[in-house]
């Protein structure tokens, strides 16, 4: 409004300018003009009957009636040529230097009003953006909000946090048996689960202001940027109270102050984190706000962060199961044409270990391919290439494989499929092939009839030989090894590792841990702990073991298939 | 005895029909699977021999491609 009304006073002064300018304009050409000597010969002719001036400007009327403009140098020579002479001479007073003038004065005033005003105009949205405040999304926007029905296969997450939203609809319920909602949510979990989806459904839901940063949008090169921009975050969500801060990554500025980067909170990371601290601590539970937060690296976070009273509530968003991924598969089938002949409740039992967002893409690349073969509807053969697009990587048509390496290929999976069928408690057959796709020539892929989530040793075991049954099959068959058990080998060995190493299944060593992890939800490599020399050689000794039984001694070339 | 060693003839005959088609599921994979352990059962002796006796690959791929 404010703008219109500015933008209304400069047309406005513009227009009045143009208006002088033109009346002054009219006002100088109304009649022709002669030079100065014509003016001259019709005095000394006497044919002047009229000089009106005006500064140095003349308007002439001769006796005949005619009117013409001149300019004369010395207006006071005119009075003294006409003595004697049937001439009037009139002089006026000369305005037209003032309109000048003040049209002047007028454009020179616009102007600096303009300039200063956009200065002005770009400095406060400078100032803004300091804070990154345009950020600021609401829920009244022109975007449709995203609401719990948009959110599938975390129920408990939902659970959770539909707490906060009641809180937010209602908060004198809560308060007036003496509950004191959780200032912090923090939402951790491997990525692509869904935890921003959350956070949004959250603002959807409760229907108030939702500030969404990440953790890297308030760290700079210099040092208190940061912190000054948490202070500013905080400043304005009190003023817009009942509100939600989400900080996306926190990781990122949530970080451990214990590590050598940190250097005791002294550097620019440091000081963001002390802001975030003490902003957390300062606002009160009477001030609505509530701090949501996403993390995959839960690991790594500051203590301070985590402790009661700033992230009250730590919530564990963990890929969907079997249910979840058939209910997170319906949303997105909503948005795709699908042929009523797929069973989604399959499709989700296909894909083991899924998030939400590899859901949402395996229907992307199945909706693409479809609308590639030209098809209306997106039926099983979509889902099942783009399945394997996915897990596998594209199809690579070009590569050239010669009959020997085929024929070695062949054998090499249908080792793996026929140890997988007549070993116990493995999981099913679903696909062989020896289209090389991704890195992979081949492929044997099985398909647990339910999720797992936890493995006997059996298993393991069993899925170790499984992965030998490719090597082996090459030795029957052509008494030699090749490259392409490459993979096969490192899954197993690293199988091996993690029973001797993190899961306690060795029988000489007990049930001791020798490693751990550290990367949080990303799955990064364990970490061996420390050990003496004797007992590492003996893990190595375990590891070897275990893995050459699987190999050789018991299951595959020896008469024995009871367990090792 | 050995899981491989014992179903040599089924490793031959799923390598040769994977040669033909490169990609089986699970039902046709049980298909060459039955059709193998047919032939076995039937004359005790193949088994000890090389896999030269065994049903003829190209028999259980038609199988194989009929069915799919």
């Amino acid at each position: 409004m404010a703008a219109l009304i500015r933008n209304l006073l400069i047309l406005m002064i513009l227009i009045i300018i143009g208006v002088f300018a033109g009346l002054s304009w009219m006002l100088e050409n109304r009649s022709p003009t002669h030079d100065y000597s014509e003016f001259i010969k019709h005095v000394y002719q006497d044919e002047i009957k009229l000089v009106e001036l005006t500064g140095n400007r003349a308007e002439v009327t001769t006796n005949k009636g005619f009117v013409y403009r001149t300019t004369v140098p010395d207006p006071a020579q005119i009075a003294t040529r006409a003595e004697g002479k049937d001439m009037r001479v009139i002089f006026h007073h000369d305005y037209s230097s003032l309109v000048v003038q003040i049209s002047i004065a007028l454009i020179i005033i616009t102007l600096v009003l303009v300039i200063g005003g956009t200065m002005y105009r770009n400095k406060t949205r400078a100032e803004k953006s300091r804070f990154a405040s345009d950020k600021l999304i609401s829920p009244n926007s022109s975007q449709a909000p995203i609401t719990f029905a948009d959110v599938a296969g975390i129920p408990e997450a939902k659970e959770e946090l539909e707490e906060i939203v009641g809180f937010l609809k209602n908060p004198k319920q809560y308060g007036n048996v003496g509950a004191i909602i959780p200032k912090g949510v923090l939402l951790q979990g491997p990525p692509g689960t869904g935890k921003t989806l959350l956070a949004k459904a959250v603002a959807g839901e409760s229907g108030v202001p939702f500030y969404s940063f990440s953790g890297s949008d308030f760290v700079e090169m210099f040092v208190g940027v940061g912190a000054s921009r948490v202070r500013d975050l905080f400043k304005e969500a009190k003023k817009n109270s009942p509100c939600i801060v989400f900080i996306d990554e926190i990781d990122g500025v949530g970080g451990s102050r214990t590590g050598t980067s940190s250097a005791g909170g002294q550097d620019e990371r440091g000081q963001t984190l002390n802001a975030l601290l003490v902003e957390m601590d300062g606002f009160d539970t009477s001030d609505t706000i509530v701090v949501l937060a996403a993390t995959n690296r839960p690991d790594i976070l500051d203590p301070a962060l985590r402790r009661p009273g700033r992230f009250d509530r730590q919530i564990n968003i963990l890929p969907p199961d079997i249910k979840g991924r058939t209910k997170i598969l319906e949303i997105f089938a909503k948005k795709v044409q699908i042929s009523t002949d797929v069973d989604l409740s399959v499709i989700a039992q296909a894909t083991p270990g899924f998030t939400g967002a590899e859901l949402a893409n395996l229907v992307n690349e199945a909706a693409l391919l479809a609308g590639r073969n030209g098809k209306l509807e997106i039926g099983d053969q979509e889902f099942d290439t783009a399945r394997d697009r996915i897990l596998m990587g594209v199809e690579r048509k070009g590569l050239v494989m010669t009959d020997q390496d085929r024929t070695a290929l062949a054998y090499h999976e249908a080792g793996h499929a026929i140890i997988a069928k007549k070993l116990p408690e493995s999981d099913p057959l679903h696909k062989i092939t020896i289209i090389p796709r991704g890195r992979a020539l081949g492929q044997t892929q099985q398909l647990p009839l339910n999720d797992r989530h936890a493995y006997s040793y059996t298993y393991l075991k069993n899925r170790i030989t499984i992965l030998m049954g490719g090597r082996a099959a090459e030795k029957i068959v052509f008494n030699q090894r090749s490259t392409g058990a490459q993979g096969d080998i490192l899954q197993a060995t690293d199988i091996a590792t993690n029973m001797i190493c993190k899961w306690g299944m060795s029988e000489t060593l007990g049930p001791r841990a020798f490693a751990m992890d550290d990367s949080g939800f990303l799955g990064g490599p364990s970490e061996r702990l420390a050990v003496g020399d004797k007992t590492s050689r003996q893990i190595d000794f375990e590891i070897s073991e275990l893995l050459d039984r699987c190999y050789r001694k018991q299951w595959i070339f020896s008469a024995a298939t009871s367990a090792c | 005895m050995d899981i491989l060693s014992s179903d040599q003839c089924l490793l031959k005959n799923l390598a040769e029909i994977l040669l033909q088609v490169e990609t089986l599921d699970n039902e046709e994979f049980e298909i060459i699977t039955e059709c193998s352990i047919k032939k076995e059962t039937a004359d005790d002796s193949v088994r000890q021999d090389t896999c030269s006796t065994c049903p003829a690959a190209e028999n259980c791929a038609h199988n194989v491609l009929t069915q799919s």
